[in-house]
């Protein structure tokens, strides 16, 4: 019951977030598309923020109610079936709406300036923090190594919603240290990811640095997280990360990640901060950014808050296919 | 710190637009010898356009004598030798261009005099 309703938190914490999306973004940006001052309070504009809310409402509410009425193998359905729902309807009503408001867009000063000096580029202190988890895991599979003896033959990895182990893993290298491995990668990828979000995006872009501080913290939470998990055999084999007190956290531990990250990205864009004056026939559906001549990796998304990768540079595909590989490796490693 | 410029959405192609901007600040003396300028991935990002359009603006002042473009060093200012005597058909070209630029200025309504006042100045602060 409990995870239930936490699960059924989580879902309208999420739903409101998307529900509020209008508001999140540039004063200057509905829906992808780039409007005249004072557009959001026209009928025109008002309408459209009342059709995306209203498939969102309802969206959401047809998931609360799966998850609150469906049992057995349909609730595990819900779960994933509702997120995924959700945010299908929610892509649709957005570019429906990104075409209608086409037709009232306007031009955004495509004017670019640019210092003429080499000036070299200073990594802010705090992103030095990504080595943390990097050194983090490591330490933790010398600490197993070192404890050998005390982890039990067998011990649990997997546990269901209500805290009770349903996977087990016995004692060999591939059972101890390959939550390490994949927690490495995922933070060596997370990592990554940030250091090129920082290089790879103009300047003169505001969230440029909130990006960065939101990616090595979400590098380090998920970090000490697997640090965590890898030291679980050593733990009594009764114990595990799930039980309501865990569920909460995440429940919680979510959401304020959005929270934060809204807010961080909120803070850089003042109704005087400039638009990022990509072209517009570039952005595809108000939501993909496609422009071979821009040699940016990242831009200002259009479509919520944050950044986006320039699809048409090669690297961003190179990076999205390396955390694809890592998740899918995962996945095999704890299927087998 | 000096800046350059660039329109997209000019008729203008951007490899001009930058080389043409960066020649300005060069004969102007905003730029001297020794001044290094952005990298290339740099600027490129900075400005919007591929690496190839930067370089390629680059590569042109280094042609005129304006840069020195060494692999895996910034692209620097140096001093430039003075260059060669513009030949007849250098001028009339010159001379082309300035007849279209004045035209297009009387053209938008600017007084015959005021471009005068604008040329001078314009001549004054390249310290020629």
């Amino acid at each position: 019951m409990m995870v239930r309703a936490a699960l059924m938190l989580l879902y309208a914490l999420i739903s409101l977030i998307v529900f509020l999306l209008p508001n999140m973004t540039h004063p200057k940006l509905l829906f992808g598309v780039v409007v005249p001052d004072g557009f959001r309070t026209t009928d025109e504009g008002k309408r459209a923020i009342k059709a995306f809310r209203t498939i969102v409402a309802l969206s959401g509410a047809a998931g609360l109610l799966a998850l609150a009425l469906l049992s057995g193998s349909w609730f595990m359905v819900a779960i994933v079936a509702g997120p995924l729902g959700t945010a299908a309807v929610t892509i649709a009503a957005f570019v429906r709406l990104n075409r209608r408001l086409q037709r009232f867009a306007v031009p955004v000063s495509p004017v670019r300036q640019l210092e003429l000096a080499a000036e070299p580029e200073h990594l802010p202190w705090f992103a030095w923090l990504g080595w943390i988890p990097v050194f983090l895991l490591p330490a933790c599979a010398v600490y197993l190594h070192m404890h050998w003896n005390s982890i039990p033959e067998r011990f649990p990895v997997h546990w269901d919603l209500n805290g009770q182990p349903n996977g087990w893993a016995v004692r060999s290298v591939r059972g101890v240290y390959g939550p390490l491995v994949f927690g490495g990668g995922l933070t060596l990828w997370l990592f990554a990811f940030a250091l090129a979000s920082w290089y790879g995006t103009r300047r003169s872009e505001p969230i440029r640095r909130p990006m960065l501080v939101l990616l090595i913290v979400t590098e380090c939470i998920i970090g000490v997280l697997l640090g965590r998990i890898s030291l679980l055999p050593l733990a009594a084999p009764h114990q595990g990360p799930a039980g309501f007190a865990s569920v909460l956290g995440w429940v919680l531990g979510v959401p304020l990640v959005f929270l934060a990250a809204a807010y961080l990205v909120k803070r850089s864009r003042g109704p005087n901060t400039p638009l990022d004056p990509t072209p517009a026939e570039c952005w595809k559906g108000g939501m993909f950014y496609y422009n071979p001549n821009d040699a940016a990796l990242f831009v200002s998304r259009r479509d919520s808050v944050g950044l986006t990768l320039n699809l048409a540079n090669r690297w961003g595909w190179v990076m999205t296919a390396a955390l694809l590989l890592l998740i899918a490796s995962g996945f095999l490693f704890f299927l087998a | 710190m000096p800046r350059l410029r660039i329109d997209p959405s000019a008729p203008t192609p951007v490899t001009r637009q930058i080389t043409d901007g960066i020649r300005v600040q060069l004969v102007e003396g905003t730029l001297r010898p020794g001044t290094e300028l952005p990298p290339v991935r740099r600027a490129a990002m900075e400005l919007g356009v591929h690496f190839n359009t930067v370089a390629e603006a680059y590569r042109q002042l280094a042609r005129e004598g304006w840069l020195d473009l060494r692999h895996g060093r910034l692209a620097t200012v140096i001093e430039r030798a003075t260059p060669p005597a513009a030949s007849k058909e250098d001028i009339a070209d010159y001379r082309r261009r300035l007849r279209e630029l004045i035209s297009q200025m009387r053209a938008g309504g600017i007084p015959a005099a005021k471009i005068a006042l604008e040329l001078r100045s314009i001549l004054k602060g390249l310290q020629i």
